[in-house]
């Protein structure tokens, strides 16, 4: 059986009073998958460095190492549980002297709900150009909105992410959809900070809303990680510490250049990070995937 | 014999198994990670470094020891069932000895199988009372292994950190977690994953880390630029030391192509009696629902690309941990001298690995390291083992950067925990993130014993249960996602659960409560102030 239908036939048994849970379930909302969409089109400054189709494939394109022995158990561990309950309630009558050393409380069932009825905008760094954002407008500020605007403030609007970049002062937007609550964002520059503010624009003029952006609020700031070697561009002295004493030394740069590329030139930087052959669980190796 | 030594090399051992325990039933498969791990690889990691004590031999390794694997280690259920784990398997090879005996090679290896699980037992119960936590502990008190600390439950920090304070709760809960059972001050951090982000240092700091380990990369993309790349560490403006790892030794044992794992002596991982048994003899010994799983009785050896495989041969594996670990040896050698001559102090190759590697998917693993352990010792060479406290004590002068944030999932970055596949989890792990903490502040110092502290420190365990990097990536991996993705929604569900009792002063479901302390019973002294 699929697993939804499973949860599905769970639930209607617990609702058809066939077991006496105590748990309440959190929500009746289905989680729909949130409209994952890549912003491959990003306007203005943002011209793809790298395919976007290569953010699109971030686990598909793995390889993939299925080990054998693990086949998870949750569905029939599931209908055990639920054997285990009955049997467990059997145990307590006076008819059977042993109890189960261990008797559930109750069916455990839970969804994860929709939304939170926040006003939120939080980002994240999925790799040095793929920002990912996530949001939500709560009820209370939607109905601010149409009081201010109209009761049509939402078909007369469109949402919008404007990307602020706070380290080169630049920003630009991109048009999203209202059947989306989060979005994949490539961004050119790498070592960046970000601020990603989600706003709403008036669909063609309308004088209802009398200006071309109306902001609803910022996610954090997020600092997009460094994807090279920086070497020394304006960098003439460094420093080090004693971190025993805690003093600071300074020494130039200089004498240690030549030596620098004797380094270096063992990490075959012409490769891109990701041909490093590196092998570890999250890269799938078969002979690595500790789960 | 007097050797003139260059420089060193650390071999990091990362430990680590998401805690799972289901005392309601035994038939989470899930479980049998744990098993599996201790008798493939911590037992036999023990069992060779105590051989090396044995023998004399001056090593050094250092090793991660997560508090969920602790947590488990640690758990009178999971050691009861492990017991019930070895004896069945005794039972099997007892078994096999008998079902193989017209087949002389692999009936000699049934008898191996039999010893084996036989001296596990006896290690497991008689010699170290069913607690192998004491046993890694002998070693770091013998000076001999370093043991580090990680983050509570393994979070990922570079997506926690949008709230600091659940960033800072893991570290605090790691640290904790190992004072508790070890003697000497943490020095290292296994970031979870290696995951760095510049903003948890100063947590770090306050907790009393040194030093943390990152991705190549890690290193190499910090700002400024480290003058001698991952061979020496380098030191963050907030006073954390961070060390990269080698890219040349992880290739020569990672590689799925030519690493050393895949030597066609060595034993293969995917035939298994649970699969080529016959199916009423084995049907005891696999699922309870009769799916056919491993049991971790192997007959063969990796043998080729293709799927005919010879039998195991015990000498013959032997035979290629002498060459894997020679090679080993001679690379690093070669790697030092030059490496020497670039640098002003003794160059540090640094090779972090999941200790799970050593053993169970590299079956041979732990021969390995016992064997390069002895070479180092013996042989005429330019490097020593060493910790990296230890080097850093003797070399206490280090370059300031700001290492790159940086992971050692594929790409390096945080794909692995952030895709499509698994982004939706994210807001509920942030949400309840700030709602702990939104109840450390509501409810503040709450009386001990008293239900409601009771309640939040519950809370906290649900929190970061939840948190755990281990579901991202399964969800990513695509195996085993239903139980993934059900251990997320139980711990999110049970934690609003509790949230919406304390915030609303409903009164408490004391059987619900009791219920979830006994499932999730990690961290026992679990502190919900730690959120304040």
């Amino acid at each position: 059986m699929p697993r939804k239908a499973n949860e599905n036939k769970l639930k209607k048994d617990l609702k058809n009073g066939i077991m006496d849970s105590t748990e309440v379930m959190p929500s009746e909302v289905k989680v729909p998958k949130s409209t994952s969409t890549k912003a491959s089109n990003a306007t203005k400054k943002a011209v793809s460095k790298r395919s976007t189709s290569k953010n699109v494939s971030t686990s598909a394109d793995k390889k993939s190492s299925v080990k054998k022995t693990t086949s998870t158990n949750s569905k029939t561990g599931l209908k055990k549980s639920l054997k285990r309950k009955l049997n467990g309630k059997k145990a307590i009558s006076p008819n059977l002297k042993k109890k189960p050393k261990f008797i559930p409380v109750s069916l455990e069932y839970y969804d994860l709900p929709y939304r939170y009825n926040k006003t939120v905008v939080k980002a994240l760094a999925q790799n040095p150009t793929t920002l990912f954002v996530y949001w939500e407008i709560s009820d209370e500020d939607r109905q601010n909105f149409i009081n201010q605007y109209g009761e049509d403030f939402f078909y007369i609007t469109k949402p919008v992410l404007t990307i602020h970049n706070l380290t080169d002062k630049y920003s630009y937007e991109i048009d999203i959809n209202d059947f989306a609550n989060n979005w994949y964002i490539h961004v050119n520059d790498a070592k960046c900070q970000y601020v990603i503010e989600l706003g709403r624009k008036p669909i063609g003029y309308t004088e209802k809303v009398p200006t071309d952006h109306i902001s609803i609020t910022s996610s954090n700031v997020i600092e997009s990680p460094n994807d090279h070697v920086l070497f020394f561009d304006n960098t003439t002295e460094i420093y080090f510490k004693n971190i025993h004493t805690n003093q600071y030394t300074k020494r130039v740069i200089k004498p240690f250049l030549k030596h620098v590329y004797g380094i270096y030139k063992n990490f075959n930087l012409s490769e891109d990070i990701n041909s490093f052959d590196f092998k570890n669980p999250s890269s799938q190796n078969p002979t690595s995937n500790v789960l | 014999m007097e050797k003139n030594i260059k420089g060193y090399v650390s071999f990091v051992l990362h430990a680590h198994l998401p805690f799972v325990h289901h005392p309601e039933s035994e038939d989470y498969l899930e479980e049998q990670w744990l098993y599996e791990a201790i008798s493939e690889t911590y037992i036999p990691l023990i069992l060779k470094f105590q051989k090396l004590v044995d023998e004399g031999v001056d090593f050094r390794f250092t090793m991660s020891l997560t508090p969920p694997l602790l947590n488990m280690l640690d758990n009178k259920m999971l050691q009861q069932r492990y017991i019930k784990y070895l004896k069945k398997h005794i039972e099997l090879s007892e078994k096999e000895i008998e079902r193989t005996k017209d087949n002389p090679r692999i009936n000699r290896l049934s008898h191996y199988y039999f010893d084996r699980y036989s001296n596990d037992l006896h290690v497991f119960k008689d010699i170290y009372d069913c607690n192998l936590i004491s046993a890694f502990k002998k070693f770091q008190d013998l000076g001999v292994l370093e043991i580090i600390g990680c983050g509570a439950t393994h979070g990922y920090f570079p997506i926690l950190y949008v709230n600091e304070k659940t960033v800072r709760a893991q570290i605090a809960l790691g640290v904790q977690t190992y004072n508790k059972y070890f003697d000497k001050p943490i020095r290292g951090f296994w970031l979870p994953e290696c995951g760095y982000v510049p903003e948890a240092d100063k947590y770090l700091r306050e907790f009393g880390v040194q030093y943390v380990l990152t991705e190549t990369h890690g290193i190499l993309y910090a700002d400024p630029t480290p003058i001698y790349g991952t061979y020496a560490p380098i030191v963050s403006p907030d006073g954390v030391v961070a060390f990269g790892r080698d890219l040349e030794s992880s290739r020569q044992v990672w590689s799925s192509i030519n690493g050393y794992p895949g030597d066609f002596n060595y034993r293969e991982f995917y035939r298994d009696i649970g699969y080529d048994a016959p199916y009423d003899y084995i049907k005891p010994y696999i699922a309870s629902n009769g799916v056919r799983v491993s049991t971790g009785i192997r007959y063969h050896r990796i043998t080729g690309k293709t799927e005919n495989k010879d039998i195991y041969d015990l000498q013959w594996a032997q035979d290629s941990v002498n060459k894997n670990s020679g090679h080993f040896f001679d690379c690093r050698n070669a790697q030092i001298n030059y490496l020497s001559e670039h640098m002003e102090k003794p160059p540090i190759i640094v090779c972090p690995y999941d200790a799970e590697l050593y053993g169970h998917w590299w079956y041979e693993g732990p021969d390995f390291l016992y064997t390069l352990a002895k070479k180092v010792y013996y042989d005429d060479c330019n490097f020593k083992l060493i910790t990296p406290g230890e080097y850093i004590d003797k070399y206490p002068e280090i370059q300031v950067c700001t290492p790159c944030r940086s992971s050692w999932g594929a790409k390096g970055y945080s794909e692995v925990w952030l895709n499509p596949s698994n982004d939706y989890v994210h807001k509920h792990l942030h949400v309840a993130g700030d709602r702990m903490c939104e109840l450390a502040r509501k409810f503040p110092n709450e009386p001990k014993d008293s239900i409601k502290r009771r309640v939040l420190n519950q809370c906290v365990r649900e929190l970061v249960l939840a948190q755990s990097s281990d579901w991202l990536f399964i969800i990513t991996n695509g195996t085993m996602v239903d139980y993934a993705k059900k251990r997320i929604k139980d711990h999110i569900g049970r934690f609003s659960k509790l949230y919406e009792m304390l915030i609303n002063n409903k009164e408490v479901d004391m059987k619900f409560l009791k219920d979830i302390e006994e499932k999730d019973c990690i961290f026992p002294d679990a502190d919900y102030m730690i959120y304040y």
